[in-house]
């Protein structure tokens, strides 16, 4: 029981990253909230690499030390480390949270898509396409597939800072803060898709998979992502069919515009026969 | 400076590794060394799937394997969930390693009626109720993954009130009540005899290579099965020593090593090296180093061997010429 208080109390001791009391506990305390400060930036870094660099050192390192206050964390695997720092970034007084956040929602699902279990591809089961009632057939998506909503150009604004960085490769983080700032203002309220801008959706949609290791992402139509969404949403326990899928999905998702590209970008692992009732 | 390639220790001798971190993957697959044993970091392979799956096959076919667990929190009164020790479990069979380890240390607490990770190897207080905490979680361990594992001595920065035991006879009790086995980083006893007089209240300064020496004395023979090797960054007087990994080995722990060398027979050595990493050869090179003592600790049964085996000059003989070569 003595030793349950002991390490509750070490811990919580670690994780408020306060200044302790006694010096020499002082020091020793110190060198454990430093060490879980840096394990955690580490982690945040390689999961968080877009945000990283746009923000830079200071900030990030900033950002963390706040984000370790504001729970403690659960996970051993510092690779899981982090599910929601992007809705921390969101809350946080800094500039262009709004944006922030929605690039890490797309680096974490990149992340967690490069973590994800393999799938072996089955090119051969395409052939079931072609003959086989569709209320029968079920597909399988690329391993660690994903996908992201956003207020925000997200491509369109990596790429524009991919650009000028190589442009000018000693861009100053005030140049960072400065571009990041012109394209929340640019982009703010824009849609990719004219018509849904009509309709008061404002959204912009990526699929993340990765054909191999690396996981990629991808501008996606709104009717795109509502289809991907009806795959990832299906319970495992109970395949989705395609005839259902084809069913439900808005009528501006056109399957035989997206089939080829999904076979072309490794986005299907293969297709399957549903078991029968 | 030339390293001996592709050729392993005579069983007589020590089997020498190396730990691999992320910058040296490419080097350490395309010009495997003449070293026994990689060790990895457990966590960084449990992942599901992705590339550090399919690298782990690539380390598989170059490197007998050592698997070195930093996560488990082994003294913890909140022991490690189920699904934690399943994913090492799982992550053991898919490697076979030669060794599986973890630290003396706690993780995992309960506060506010949740289970936290502390991301550290953090200290206990040795005594009987972290005895039977520990001795439970090892017990525990070993039973999922069938098989006996390694135990690491922690480098503390604090010092929690209740000890009862000295550190090495808390740790001999563990061996004894659950059939694991030691590992001891002879740094990490280095940097808590230099931590000593910060740490402990009424604390001398103590003569660090002496008092390492009496630790080792404690530990019966029969309980040690790996030694890890490193070195840190130097302190200024009244600083906190901090096992940093950063450097290479010390002078210090060189001596220690063919000390423990002496006293525990030919004992797995590990080097490690973590933050500043140098390039691959240096790294390798520091293998070298902890082979060419080995061989001078343990010259007597290797020539007898030699002589048994003189005319069938071998793979042995080539590796125990250039490792002396190096020494010299």
């Amino acid at each position: 029981m003595a030793l349950e208080h002991q390490q509750s109390s070490l811990l919580e001791a670690i994780f408020s990253q306060t200044r302790p009391g006694a010096p020499i506990t002082a020091q020793g305390l110190a060198i454990y909230q430093r060490s879980l400060l840096n394990n955690a930036c580490f982690a945040l870094k390689i999961t968080f690499a877009t945000v990283h660099s746009f923000v830079g050192e200071a900030v990030f390192q900033g950002l963390v030390k706040n984000y370790l206050q504001t729970g403690f964390k659960s996970e051993y695997d510092w690779g899981e480390f982090g599910f929601d720092f992007p809705h921390f970034i969101a809350g946080q007084a800094i500039n262009h949270a709004a944006l922030l956040a929605s690039l890490a929602e797309l680096d974490y699902a990149c992340h967690q898509c490069e973590r994800s279990e393999n799938i072996s591809r089955d090119l051969d089961s395409l052939n079931l396409l072609s003959g086989q009632d569709p209320y029968r057939l079920s597909l399988s998506l690329s391993a660690g597939t994903r996908v992201v909503k956003s207020a925000f150009p997200l491509d369109v604004i990596i790429n524009e800072m991919t650009q000028l960085s190589k442009e000018n490769p000693s861009l100053t983080l005030k140049e960072i803060d400065m571009h990041l700032g012109f394209c929340s203002q640019k982009y703010r309220g824009k849609s990719q898709d004219s018509n849904r801008e009509n309709n008061g959706d404002k959204g912009f949609y990526y699929l993340v998979w990765r054909p191999h290791f690396q996981a990629q992402y991808a501008s996606i139509t709104a009717a795109e992502y509502q289809w991907l969404q009806l795959w990832l949403s299906a319970k495992p326990d109970r395949a989705l069919s395609l005839g259902q899928a084809l069913d439900q999905v808005s009528e501006d998702f056109a399957i035989v515009d997206w089939l080829p590209k999904a076979i072309e970008q490794q986005q299907l692992n293969g297709v399957y026969l549903t078991p029968t009732a | 400076m030339m390293f001996p390639t592709q050729l392993k220790t005579p069983t007589d001798l020590p089997k020498i590794g190396v730990g691999l971190r992320h910058v040296h993957y490419q080097d350490a697959l395309d010009t495997p060394a003449n070293i026994d044993f990689i060790e990895l970091h457990a966590e960084n392979f449990f992942a599901a799937g992705g590339v550090s799956r399919a690298l782990l096959a690539d380390i598989k076919q170059h490197y007998d394997i050592s698997l070195h667990a930093t996560s488990l929190g082994l003294g913890s009164a909140l022991p490690a969930p189920q699904a934690q020790i399943q994913q090492l479990a799982d992550l053991i069979r898919l490697c076979q390693p030669i060794m599986v380890s973890d630290h003396a240390c706690f993780s995992w607490a309960e506060i506010n009626g949740q289970p936290v990770h502390g991301g550290d190897l953090l200290p206990v207080p040795f005594n009987d109720e972290t005895l039977a905490v520990m001795a439970a979680n090892i017990s525990r361990v070993q039973a999922i993954l069938k098989r006996p594992i390694l135990l690491e001595n922690l480098s503390a920065y604090l010092v929690l009130p209740g000890s009862t035991y000295s550190e090495s006879e808390f740790l001999v009790a563990l061996c004894r009540l659950t059939g694991c086995k030691l590992l001891i980083d002879i740094n990490n006893l280095v940097v808590n005899a230099q931590n000593h007089a910060l740490l402990q209240p009424n604390g001398g300064k103590l003569d660090v290579i002496e008092h390492t020496k009496k630790w080792l004395t404690t530990i019966p023979q029969d309980c040690v099965g790996e030694l890890h090797l490193a070195g840190c960054t130097p302190v200024e007087e009244g600083e906190l020593m901090i096992d940093d990994h950063s450097q290479a080995v010390s002078p210090e722990v060189w001596t220690l090593y063919r000390f423990a060398l002496e006293r525990f027979g030919a004992v797995a050595t590990l080097i490690e090296w973590d933050n500043d990493l140098p390039c691959w050869q240096t790294l390798v090179g520091e293998a070298a180093k902890a082979k060419a003592i080995a061989l001078e600790v343990f010259k007597d049964v290797y020539s007898a061997d030699t002589q048994v085996s003189e005319q069938v000059p071998g793979a042995h003989h080539q590796v125990m010429a250039e490792a002396v070569n190096y020494g010299a």
